[in-house]
């Protein structure tokens, strides 16, 4: 009986969420089981590429518009653990090569990381919020003149926090910062390789 | 021909199918087993293309390059277009040309278009997409024809193998040049292998990375290597390099020019023999070495003797081609020369030999009657063999003496130590009075 009023709690959150037709909500009361998260924002990408077999490795960097997906719930009052979806398609990279630079022109290094992701609220600070999570990565190569895609994929940790204010009905907005390291190899085309990268981002958030 | 780009990018075909595309105009001319023929009515079509013969020339282009690239079966759909038609048809205003290698059809105002053709072939090879430097590269690499030779400066790799092949012309010139080195260097099969698993991305690093991998050895020393000449040798420049699998000249006399089936001929061997070629009226014999690295033979007409030497072809139109002892050692063996000498509009005779020594003397029989001004050519000119020193006296270099045919010439040709040739020759040059 508890556990179907927790699955029709959280269906009817989810419910809300979706069609945007819960009723308001005051600050201070608890919120829904159901965590529903969407951030978009700019991304800064620098990734180190480092080849087998002695030829020099390459750095890139570059800039990308960052959307993060969340869904989970909140295991404690001020502990949300979600299933994080962040896909980051870096637009026409630079590439520091040797002392030279080279735009890598009609690209996309699209960085996907999928992570469970811990979050915690302070108590003291009830707006502040802080977590980190660990997950898989997918680096997909796209050239968009020539229609070539290649993916790799690897592990990534994050780390975030942000601040949120309520807005209406169970909706809450802030700002958040989020800082992604990911590691992934490549054995296609030879030589293989290894690439490490970072991924920054300031993100906008609508949080349920 | 410069423009000829790959309008084959994922892109444009997605662009150009959303904007409904209209098949480029023109007539079905027919299907062969390797191309299906559309012929626009504005079109130039050269003589001796027109109709099944553009079929012919097409399937004749192919089976020259299939010696080289093995490419697989398949049908390429082939619209010879007005080079108005051509812009359209290629969805890009300055497009010379074009391949949808999605469709594998070409659009472009000459027939056969040796470098579309090769993107083709490389794409029935095996579908995936190269960078443009590769890829253009390999379609600049193979082709007979008159392309003069160039030699290409060096500039930084790195920048030319990030580029789309609408960034500049390096993409395409520094493309054949690299990749013509490596066919050379390497040989065609084991190219093939490198390109067929190189790099899709255009990435500075990788392509370096990808390129030691393979070939053990680093992007820098063979770049350089394919800009840099052996210490003390001087080129003329480089060009394509042709598969020189067709069918060899037959030097039987008359020579029946045939554009669509005998785009050129290879040049055969006559074990100690010479080759006589001479030119129509207003031509010029045009022969080339199969690797496009040989300065290349041209006169009105041209007297080889080329055994032992790299394989070379010549161009069409050509009038005539016999085989006879026209460039001898000694000149009791000397077979007579029966054509004129006079060429006063296209050049002289061109007399070339294949030899490891850096000079050589021989002789030649002039059989015709005539009356010139000896511009260049022999060291000794004199009515019989004998090449008595009183009655034929040595020609001063610089003089123009009068001369009078029949008459045997003596001639000692140079082969440049320093210049990238293995044939000595020289150039006959008689004079009309």
């Amino acid at each position: 009986m508890k556990t179907s009023r927790a699955s029709l709690t959280a269906a009817l959150a989810m419910a809300s969420a979706w069609f945007g037709v819960a009723p308001a909500r005051a600050e201070g009361v608890d919120p829904p089981r159901l965590f529903l998260q969407v951030a978009i924002g700019p991304a800064f990408n620098f990734e180190r590429w480092s080849p087998d077999g002695g030829s020099p490795g390459a750095s890139t960097t570059g800039w990308a518009p960052a959307l993060n997906l969340a869904a989970g719930w909140r295991a404690r009052p001020r502990l949300v653990v979600a299933a994080d979806l962040q896909v980051a398609p870096v637009v026409n990279r630079t590439e520091s090569y040797r002392g030279g630079s080279y735009e890598l022109a009609d690209t996309l290094h699209v960085v996907d990381t999928l992570a469970v992701v811990a979050d915690v609220t302070s108590w003291r600070h009830p707006r502040f919020h802080a977590g980190g999570g660990v997950g898989l990565m997918a680096a997909t190569e796209v050239d968009t003149h020539m229609g070539s895609t290649a993916t790799n994929l690897g592990v990534a940790l994050l780390a975030q926090a942000g601040y949120s204010r309520p807005l209406a009905r169970g909706w809450s907005v802030g700002a958040m910062a989020r800082l992604t390291f990911y590691r992934f190899g490549s054995d296609q085309p030879a030589p293989p390789s290894t690439s490490v990268g970072l991924l920054p981002a300031l993100l906008v958030t609508f949080t349920r | 021909m410069r423009g000829m780009r790959v309008g084959a990018g994922l892109t444009l075909a997605v662009i150009a199918i959303g904007c409904g595309r209209t098949a480029p105009p023109g007539m079905l001319v027919g299907e062969s087993e390797h191309f299906r023929l559309y012929v626009d009515p504005d079109a130039i079509v050269p003589a001796g293309l027109d109709g099944a013969d553009g079929l012919a020339a097409l399937e004749t282009a192919w089976t020259d390059v299939h010696s080289m690239l093995q490419m697989p079966g398949g049908r390429i759909t082939y619209h010879l277009l007005s080079p108005d038609h051509v812009a359209a048809a290629c969805g890009e205003a300055d497009e010379g040309a074009c391949i949808w290698e999605s469709r594998l059809e070409i659009d472009s105002p000459t027939i056969p278009n040796a470098h579309e053709l090769n993107h083709a072939y490389m794409f029935l090879r095996k579908q995936r997409k190269p960078v443009p430097f590769l890829a253009e590269g390999i379609a600049e690499a193979i082709a007979c024809g008159p392309d003069l030779p160039m030699f290409i400066t060096n500039v930084p790799w790195e920048g030319i193998v990030g580029q789309l092949e609408s960034a500049s012309d390096d993409v395409y010139v520094q493309g054949g040049v690299f990749v013509r080195y490596l066919i050379r260097t390497y040989g065609i099969d084991a190219f093939l292998r490198y390109y067929e698993q190189s790099p899709e991305q255009r990435d500075p690093a990788l392509f370096a990375a990808n390129f030691q991998a393979f070939w053990n050895v680093t992007m820098d020393e063979a770049w350089t290597a394919s800009h840099t000449l052996p210490p003390g040798m001087v080129s003329l420049g480089e060009t394509k390099i042709c598969p020189c699998a067709l069918p060899p000249l037959d030097p039987g006399g008359a020579v029946p020019n045939d554009p669509a089936r005998a785009p050129y001929w290879v040049l055969p061997e006559p074990a100690g023999q010479t080759l006589s070629i001479t030119a129509p009226a207003a031509e010029r014999v045009v022969i080339r070495d199969c690797a496009g690295i040989r300065p290349q033979l041209t006169g009105k007409a041209v007297l080889a003797r080329l055994d032992g030497a790299e394989p070379r072809y010549v161009l069409p139109p050509i009038q005539a081609a016999t085989v006879g002892s026209y460039l001898a050692d000694d000149c009791a063996s000397v077979a007579p020369y029966v054509e004129s000498p006079l060429f006063t509009v296209a050049g002289g005779v061109t007399m070339a030999v294949s030899t490891p020594l850096s000079s050589v003397t021989l002789y030649v029989q002039l059989a015709t009657t005539f009356s010139g001004v000896l511009r260049g050519g022999f060291t000794q000119v004199c009515a019989d063999c004998g090449f008595d020193p009183g009655a034929c006296p040595l020609i001063t270099p610089g003089t123009r003496p009068s001369v009078h045919g029949p008459l045997y010439g003596r001639v000692t040709l140079h082969r440049s130590t320093a210049l990238l040739t293995d044939l000595a020759s020289n150039e006959l040059d008689i004079d009309a009075p």
